[in-house]
């Protein structure tokens, strides 16, 4: 049936596996967005705190050791994480082998994001997927020497309260000991204390800190997640969503047009069946033609040039090389409903 | 003669409620090992669904068809073995498959024969059938490409593929031209010396007293 309708097979087949392929590299997209919308929810849920520094005079600000240590003692007892996304190792080009960083001060921070997949045990670091072959060995942070023993999975993406989404493919992750922070250089502290994230604070913590901030010339507006943040990620979440919607609305066309072209085909090859049928066929013969047909049309092209496309995507490291597969999912689920749905539509008509 | 296919009181309604049809009556007829009877009757009279009925292609609503003395039943995989062995069908319109070769149109019946032959004795016997309806030249032809009166012999070639016990044909000649309708019925009648039976659904005079027999039908019921 399928080589004897070939051109029908040919261009739906094509059409299909078209669809499938934009379909994958959409996923794809959608699939990272969402690990990022993950992480805003894992912070709303813990109540967190973040902070706008703010300069009233433009001077650099000298914060003592006392609130420093406050802040370290709030992580150590993960009741906080910090981050230096710009301002480490600033003066030393050499810094991480000239790569940039991401720094992680807080054991909560792989709980809070375990999709990272970071290195285990502070102090360690992971480079980015994309910077895989190079050969760096350890990282020092204040005398400290950090090896880096692993790397991040493709794609992956650090949800940082201030820009969002943070691709980590060309960062080296590393995972400092408190311990270094007193340690660290005025503007690397500074981000240090900036950046901070409180979770579950009470209000005379959050005072705490933000006045011995103060009292150095870092002035801190806390913000807390919960509330604020769905308004500022309001953008990030609206493109996501007209992303996945207008995919979504793309699939259900594509899938339209294939449920009726495929039952158009169907209807033609009424008479066929019918023939067959007086001549011995058997439900059991009628249903295998026609899902010979459908399978000719709608999964064994599609199949194979997806598992293609799984395989470029893992050898690229590309992010979520198995978005492919969700979408082999969803095309061998749309088979079988329509195998289902002509074998109905066919035997209805006996 | 030996009694090869039997309908006891056969009845065939058609929708429910109000917009409910009974095409067939409570119908009782016999028809004998090569045998040749006609059905005459004017349209919507239910020749065409009684054969539907007896060739086992639709169920009666009541009554029974006994094949070779054995009642058939409901279900479905004994009736699509009868069918496939014991009958062959013959249609006004022409029921071939397009885009299709008449070799492949013929070979239909053998491909759901059990035990099925070989694709050798496949196409030796499709050969062998299609020259004896005069077609032998047409096996590699596409079906969409023959005239009427060629495509009603496809049908004829296929009905006759499977040495059918009988032969059921619907208006066969309806559609063709006098000359082919000739031709066509020759060789229907033909079909007796092979051993098998023929009924014909038919409202052409002509037709039925070539018939050993003719039944007349009205209105669903059955009277000689």
């Amino acid at each position: 049936m399928a080589l004897r309708r070939w051109p029908t097979t040919l261009a739906l087949a094509g059409m299909i596996a078209l669809a499938c392929m934009v379909l994958s590299f959409a996923l794809v997209d959608v699939l990272s967005q969402v690990a990022v919308l993950r992480g805003a929810k894992q912070l709303r849920e813990r109540h967190a705190v973040i902070f706008t520094p703010y300069y009233p005079h433009g001077e650099r600000s000298s914060v003592g050791d006392d609130t420093v240590k406050y802040l370290m003692n709030l992580i150590d007892r993960q009741k906080a994480y910090t981050t230096i996304v710009f301002n480490m190792g600033l003066d030393d080009p050499n810094f991480a082998g000239g790569h940039r960083t991401l720094v992680l001060f807080g054991d909560v921070i792989p709980k809070l994001f375990p999709d990272l997949q970071l290195c285990n045990r502070a102090p360690c670091a992971a480079r980015g997927a994309k910077i895989a072959g190079q050969n760096i060995d350890s990282v020092s942070i204040a005398g400290e020497s950090i090896p880096v023993v692993k790397t991040l999975p493709a794609g992956a993406t650090f949800f940082d309260v201030g820009v969002a989404g943070l691709p980590l493919d060309r960062r080296i992750v590393i995972r400092a000991p408190t311990k270094v922070l007193p340690l660290l250089q005025p503007t690397e502290r500074e981000e240090a204390l900036a950046r901070a994230v409180l979770l579950d604070p009470s209000e005379a913590v959050v005072d705490a800190f933000v006045s011995g901030c103060a009292q150095g010339g870092l002035f801190l507006v806390p913000h807390e997640v919960a509330i604020e943040q769905p308004q500022k990620f309001r953008k990030i979440m609206m493109t996501s969503a007209m992303y996945i919607v207008g995919m979504l609305g793309f699939l259900g066309l594509v899938f339209a047009a294939f449920v009726s072209s495929a039952r158009l085909t169907m209807r033609q090859e009424n008479r066929a069946f019918k023939i067959r049928q007086m001549y011995g066929a058997t439900p059991i013969h009628i249903s295998l033609r026609i899902g010979g047909f459908l399978a000719a049309v709608a999964l064994v092209p599609q199949v194979i040039v997806l598992s293609l496309l799984v395989v470029f995507l893992l050898m690229t490291g590309a992010p979520a090389p198995g978005a492919a597969l969700w979408v082999m999912l969803a095309l061998i689920l749309t088979f079988v409903f329509l195998w289902f749905l002509s074998v109905r539509d066919v035997r209805a008509q006996e | 003669m030996k009694t090869i296919l039997e309908a006891r009181n056969v009845s065939k309604v058609y929708g429910s409620g109000r917009m409910q049809v009974m095409a067939v009556r409570g119908v009782s007829l016999s028809i004998s090992a090569g045998e040749c009877v006609a059905l005459m009757g004017p349209s919507g009279s239910g020749k065409s669904t009684l054969l539907r009925v007896l060739g086992l292609i639709s169920r009666p609503t009541e009554g029974s068809v006994i094949i070779q003395g054995e009642e058939v039943g409901d279900d479905e995989y004994r009736r699509a073995r009868l069918r496939n062995k014991f009958f062959g069908y013959i249609h006004q319109e022409f029921a071939i498959i397009e885009n299709e070769t008449v070799e492949r149109n013929v070979m239909i019946p053998l491909q759901y024969a059990n035990p099925k032959p070989g694709r050798q004795e496949c196409r030796s016997r499709t050969r062998l059938v299609l020259e004896q309806v005069g077609l032998g030249w047409a096996l590699k032809k596409n079906a969409s490409q023959l005239s009427g009166g060629e495509r009603q012999r496809v049908a004829i070639a296929r009905a006759l593929v499977n040495d059918p016990v009988v032969v059921l044909a619907d208006e066969p000649t309806a559609a063709l031209d006098g000359k082919t309708a000739q031709e066509i019925m020759t060789l229907l009648l033909s079909i007796k010396e092979r051993g098998a039976a023929v009924l014909f659904a038919t409202h052409d005079d002509r037709v039925a007293k070539q018939c050993d027999r003719i039944l007349h039908m009205i209105d669903g019921r059955l009277g000689e």
